[in-house]
């Protein structure tokens, strides 16, 4: 009988752990599907092999910290990304989150492919505080936050320490002004004894956009600005006509540069040694120290009246969805991005916007910094492009836009400064006549 | 008497079995045809004609991808005549196609004819010849801009051998658009070489052999044997290099990116850049449909030009 209660009493107790194992294992389900990552889609142009390892290494490291969300980056090219966006918007398959520069941003806000993020910010408790005044400008359009500010890319000054020491020139102390400027152009210059230069103190081309951003440079150091009060093109004023004349100059009177050499995709004039010194943005600093030149960076000089440096910024945007069910999620990696922007920036060659990530040691403590600190040193001096919503057309990189044709025609001599820019401006009113 | 009435109609009887029989055979075989094509056609409705189709309608739209499409008449065609890049796309692709077609007639004639001799190793540098046809356009643009470059490239390296001073190629507004035009014709000119070359081959022996016991030379034979015969397909290399000319794009877009100074600056560019970076889907339209038309005239033009010759 006791057996028998026995018997019946443990099969009771079997059913009952039974049941209990497949209660909990039903109860469990629903949670391991809710404890399962977020998973955050997010889209860059980031796509230069050390970039995107850069990224991706990032993101890996975020993908394992257990915060419960799960990034997954997809790289296109700038202009793929943009169009693929905004017909993916149309679409309703836009991705959760966007990286672009900040003077895209007003386009974007504008076509409505992205949405405010005061919410997020707040939320998450991303510190936009550590990030400069120009910086919170340009990621805030109609007064609401669209974007983290996560990086600031500057115009530099790079030179050959090896042309600029047999130049009989010291290379510690770089160039300030334009006179300075223009005696190590002249000194670094090298003619063969036909007369035919065989290297040129600077690098100057004609193509892509390093024309337009020395340009822009200068034009600010003179007292210029790009627009005027009514948001029409002001680049026919006397600031600007000084500053592309001081560029003509360098062509055809002091006969130190040469805007065809340079410039395009897959040619490399500093690393092969036809010019000595050039302008452009910390993401070379990488690339030289692969190449093991011996280079150096500094502050642009001044020409002008005042320092002025071109720079751009990378952002995070937040894609327009259907509903916000991901937000939360976004901001974790959005603050954690943002927080944790050394590495990413070493590798990739920008200059974090976070104040506080960019004095960290991490920053500050790689080998490439001796290079990012004259970069750093220039970010009171910066000046981004107009933000404005037709910035993808006027500033296009691949279109002969009125911008791009008319600095071209200059630099060439084929239209005299006056000329050139009377016509650029009356091309680029008619682009932001536009809307 | 009945045998004799009765033959005439079992005859018209069986003609009109066979007829339905050829018929049901004849009509077996439209299905089958049908069915044959039916994978190409179906893709070519879904991918060509539909989006082409759409595009007319489109041109006549203002449209921004995200917004609704509103009808606003000719304003579309208007606008894109009363640019100037359009009309400076139109000229420089006008150009290229006028730097390219003969060359790439020409010389894909003459390789073809190269490479029919037969002689030993022929089948290798045919190969060869058609290897940069494979390449992708961003590799060959990437290649050429290394070739043409001002200081270190290869072709002004040659240059300055034979006493030529050093070319800007692309750098140069004189000067970008033949730089692509040799670009273009290195990578796709095989192609005419090869219906060429398969033309050539399908020519009988006997003709050429019979003109030869006559006295023709190898210039007659090629005047009054080889060209004549070869009409069809310079009919066909002819129309796809005009064609594929007016459609040019990737080389342009890789390697000068339309500049210097607009000089390379081309229509598909131009339907691009006001599509896809302008999100003006109306005016892209629009300089589409007429990218279409011009095409159509010009190959109409050389369909009667060669039926005329």
């Amino acid at each position: 009988m006791a057996n028998d209660v026995f018997a019946k009493s443990l099969l009771t107790r079997r059913q009952a752990l039974a049941l209990g194992a497949s209660a909990a294992l039903a109860g469990s389900l629903p949670r391991i599907a809710f404890a399962a990552d977020e998973k955050v889609t997010l889209w860059h142009g980031w796509t230069g092999a050390d970039n995107t390892t850069a990224l991706n290494g990032v993101i890996d490291t975020f993908n394992k910290g257990g915060k419960g969300v799960t990034i997954e980056p997809t790289g296109y090219d700038w202009d793929t990304l943009f169009s693929k966006w905004v017909v993916s918007s149309a679409g309703g398959r836009a991705p959760d989150l966007v990286l672009f520069h900040i003077t895209e941003l007003p386009e974007f806000a504008t076509r409505k492919v992205i949405r405010p993020i005061d919410d997020v910010v707040a939320s998450s408790g991303l510190d936009l505080s550590q990030v400069p005044d120009a910086g919170r400008t340009g990621v805030t359009f109609d007064g609401k936050v669209y974007a983290a500010p996560l990086d600031v890319h500057p115009l530099g000054f790079y030179y050959n320490v090896d042309m600029v020491q047999e130049a009989g020139l010291d290379p510690t102390k770089p160039p300030k002004t334009g006179e300075e400027f223009l005696e190590w152009a002249k000194k670094l210059t090298v003619k063969d004894g036909g007369g035919k230069v065989t290297r040129y103190g600077f690098e100057l081309p004609n193509t892509w956009a390093t024309a337009r951003w020395i340009w822009f440079s200068l034009m600010y150091q003179f007292g210029g600005t790009f627009l005027d009060d009514k948001g029409l093109a002001a680049v026919d004023s006397e600031a600007s006509q000084k500053a592309l004349q001081y560029l003509v100059d360098l062509i055809n009177v002091h006969g130190v540069t040469n805007p065809e050499v340079g410039g395009n995709k897959g040619e490399d004039a500093f690393a092969s040694k036809q010019v000595a010194m050039k302008f452009i943005g910390p993401w070379e600093v990488n690339l030289r120290m692969a190449q093991k030149m011996n280079f150096m960076t500094a502050q642009l000089p001044v020409f002008g009246a005042k320092p002025a440096v071109w720079a751009n910024s990378h952002c995070m945007a937040v894609s327009k969805q259907k509903n916000d069910d991901k937000l939360a999620a976004d901001g974790t990696f959005m603050k954690w991005f943002f927080d944790n922007f050394a590495a990413p920036a070493t590798t990739v060659g920008i200059i974090p916007q976070s104040k506080a990530v960019r004095e960290s040691a991490a920053f500050t403590g790689t080998e490439q910094y001796k290079y990012f600190k004259s970069f750093v040193d220039d970010l009171p001096n910066i000046v981004y492009e107009p933000l404005i919503p037709q910035y993808l057309s006027v500033f296009s990189f691949d279109k002969p836009t009125p911008l791009v044709t008319n600095l071209q025609a200059a630099l060439s001599g084929s239209k005299p400064v006056p000329d050139a820019l009377k016509a650029m401006k009356e091309g680029l009113d008619a682009q932001l006549k536009k809307g | 008497m009945t045998s004799l009435a009765s033959q005439p109609a079992g005859r018209s009887r069986a003609r009109r079995a066979a007829a339905q029989e050829g018929g049901a055979v004849r009509s077996g075989m439209t299905l089958a045809a049908y069915l044959f094509l039916s994978p190409y056609l179906a893709l070519f409705i879904a991918f060509m004609l539909m989006p082409t189709l759409a595009a007319v309608g489109i041109s006549f739209m203002r449209w921004d991808i995200l917004g609704t499409p509103e009808f606003i008449g000719f304003d579309n065609y208007r606008q894109i005549f009363a640019d100037p890049l359009f009309l400076t796309a139109i000229k420089n692709t006008f150009y290229f196609v006028f730097l390219t077609a003969i060359p790439m007639v020409v010389l894909g004639l003459a390789l073809a004819m190269l490479l029919d001799q037969k002689l030993k190793g022929t089948a290798f540098v045919r190969t060869v010849v058609f290897l940069p046809y494979v390449v992708m356009v961003s590799t060959v643009g990437i290649l050429w801009g290394w070739l043409f470059d001002k200081g270190t490239g290869l072709v002004n390296y040659y240059l300055t051998t034979i006493g030529i001073e050093p070319i800007a190629w692309l750098k140069d507004p004189h000067w970008s658009m033949p730089a692509l035009a040799i670009t273009t014709i290195w990578w796709t000119v095989n192609t005419n070489m090869i219906i060429f070359l398969a033309a050539l081959q399908d020519i009988p022996e006997e003709l050429h052999d019979a003109a030869t016991l006559d006295g023709a030379g190898p210039w007659q034979r090629f005047v009054y044997i080889t060209l004549p015969l070869l009409r069809p397909a310079m009919a066909l290399v002819t129309a796809l290099t005009i064609i594929n000319g007016w459609r040019v794009f990737g080389q342009a877009y890789v390697m000068t990116q339309g500049g210097p100074e607009a000089s390379t600056f081309v229509i598909v560019q131009y339907i691009y850049l006001t599509a896809f970076q302008n999100f003006e889907m109306g005016p892209a339209a629009a300089a589409g449909v007429v990218l279409l038309l011009i095409t159509l005239v010009f190959s109409l033009a050389q369909m009667k030009l060669m039926k005329a010759i």
